[in-house]
């Protein structure tokens, strides 16, 4: 933190040493220069000590401020991880944190594989972790190692899951955070994780067909609906704005907006949009009548809706994650919501 | 006679406590052949478990030698011991470890498709084998909702759905009733003489030990063999 130097005080009433001589240059500049009220060489003495109580005054101020620059990390400091140490207690929360946890869990897979390191090495960038009471349990001065646990879940990418069909694996984990010996940054040390690792080594990609077929017939139970009055539509000139905007996909957000691969897939096909208008809609009167907690279980879980939408590979995976996504927010509301298996 | 399935030469480990150093196992010799079920037995505390370990490649820090199958594991990295455990060897523990999420079949499933197995065919022979222990209606049943009993039927059908050579197990009835842990061993030991599989079955329990082909007991950190 940067503190202020108060100014110093000046010598309104000045003490004994006023009525000394003044050093003759003190002298001398007074002998040349106007005389005021008062010219004895006291008051230049007082001038001059004054004078380097404000130089010295200075100086310490600036030997003591700091430059706000100073507190950012320089790539070279980065990457010989001199970096001051973070809290603890955050790094067990962090998300490079987690993203080292990922990377361990899909590298433990493939070893109990026995195979397919890149492949498992490519789907964990695709993968989504989630972290739930994240908590520091000890910290190991000598080494610098941070013990931590939480509740880990394990969102996999579209397109494949576990034995059956799960997408999301679970577990109670321990991890021990530590410094590389090589200096490249930390590690994770992984236990209790075989409820994810060992299912994740049985990872294989969905039938495609099979989902097709899943998903045709549930078209037509999603037809679009009247715009309601609480589902914005996109205005007329935005759709024109955005030439990949299809004029008869209308859903539940505004197009003129749509970032994601997922948003502009929904944009452009009639039928996600309207899956997607009923999904808002449905959300928007979960809100409005859900408890506290219902809320916040729906804005969670939200959150990862998205975040399994934009990831999809095929429209028919998208119309899935409507469905199911509608059907949870009806669970949640009902009281009957379970975490995904 | 074939070679041996397992064989360890000289294996000691130590454990160091404060000033003190624990000599757990001292040299241990042991042989195992094909389809031979053998019992380790000693006391609680003798080193059973540590052996187990050593034997199943779960820990490091042991010295001496283990051959598994002819290969042997002090000269392999962290993946070849991996594929090892994986290939050659079942485990059954004192709790059955199964994973909670997954119901009974999917428990024995799962070891199948890391070994490479089509999932039809998988669950075909995950079926036989909870069928034959007795558990044909509790199939689709979480291991929460089974009995300590039936969990550890699974756990057994888990440890031998791959065909492994050698099925290590660890005081494998020692969570259950005496009832049921004859129950549960005498299946367990006619499904490994079934499949043509080893075993090496630690426990304490003298009665249980004698319905094995052979003894050998823990003492002092060393084996002595009993026919």
């Amino acid at each position: 933190m940067n503190e202020r130097v108060p100014p110093p005080e000046w010598p309104i009433n000045p003490g004994p040493d006023a009525a000394e001589p003044a050093p003759p240059a003190a002298r001398a500049a007074v002998t040349h220069g106007k005389r005021t009220r008062r010219s004895s060489p006291g008051w230049a003495t007082l001038v001059l000590v004054g004078g380097l109580i404000i130089v010295a005054l200075l100086v310490a101020y600036l030997m003591t401020s700091r430059n706000p620059e100073q507190d950012k990390l320089t790539m070279n400091e980065l990457a010989r991880g001199t970096a001051p140490a973070p809290d603890p207690a955050k790094l067990c929360a962090s998300n490079a944190t987690y993203d080292l946890i990922k990377r361990e869990l899909f590298r433990r897979a493939a070893q109990v594989r026995g195979s397919d390191q890149d492949t498992f090495d490519r789907l964990s960038n695709y993968a989504v972790i989630r972290m739930e009471n994240p908590v520091m349990e000890s910290e190991d001065n000598s080494t610098a190692a941070i013990n931590c646990s939480g509740s880990l879940s394990l969102d996999l990418p579209p397109g494949v899951a576990v034995v059956g069909g799960r997408h999301t694996l679970t577990a109670d984990v321990d991890y021990t955070i530590e410094r590389a010996a090589d200096g490249s940054g930390n590690v994770v040390l992984l236990r209790n994780s075989e409820a994810v690792v060992t299912p994740l080594a049985t990872l294989a990609r969905i039938n495609q067909p099979q989902a097709e077929a899943r998903t045709a017939p549930l078209e037509p139970a999603a037809p679009a609906e009247p715009q309601q009055q609480n589902v914005a539509a996109p205005a007329p000139a935005n759709e024109v704005a955005a030439p990949k905007t299809s004029p008869v996909a209308a859903p539940g957000f505004d197009c003129s907006t749509a970032r994601s691969k997922g948003e502009e897939a929904v944009c452009t096909d009639s039928g996600l949009a309207a899956l997607d208008r009923n999904m808002t809609t449905q959300f928007r009167q979960a809100i409005a009548a859900a408890t506290g907690d219902q809320r916040q279980l729906l804005r969670r879980t939200g959150e990862r809706f998205i975040a399994y939408r934009d990831r999809c590979p095929s429209r028919s995976c998208m119309a899935d994650a409507y469905v199911g996504r509608m059907r949870e927010i009806r669970d949640i509301m009902e009281g009957r919501w379970q975490p995904p298996r | 006679m074939s070679d041996p399935v397992l064989v360890t030469r000289d294996l000691k480990r130590s454990f160091v406590q404060g000033d003190a150093t624990i000599h757990v196992l001292r040299g241990v010799d042991l042989a195992i052949q094909p389809g031979e079920i053998v019992a380790l037995l000693g006391p609680s505390g003798s080193g059973k478990s540590t052996l187990l370990q050593a034997v199943g490649l779960l820990e490091g820090g042991f010295e001496g030698s283990i051959r598994l199958n002819g290969e042997e594991a002090a000269e392999l990295d962290d993946d070849g011991r991996t594929r090892l455990r994986r290939d050659l060897l079942g485990f059954v523990y004192q709790f059955h470890h199964l994973l909670p999420e997954f119901n009974a079949v999917e428990n024995v499933v799962l070891p199948q498709l890391v070994h490479g197995a089509e999932p039809p065919a998988a669950r075909e022979r995950a079926r036989q084998l909870l069928g034959a222990l007795g558990l044909s209606e509790r199939l689709d049943h979480r291991p929460s909702k089974l009995s300590g009993g039936e969990q550890q039927r699974v756990a057994v059908a888990r440890a031998l759905a791959n065909r492994p050579p050698l099925v290590l197990a660890d005081e494998p009835t020692g969570n259950l009733d005496e009832h049921t842990a004859d129950a549960v061993l005498a299946e367990f030991l006619n499904l490994v003489r079934g499949e043509g599989s080893a075993a090496l079955v630690a426990t304490h329990n003298e009665r249980l030990a004698g319905k094995m082909d052979r003894i050998v007991r823990l003492v002092e950190g060393r084996l002595e063999q009993k026919a």
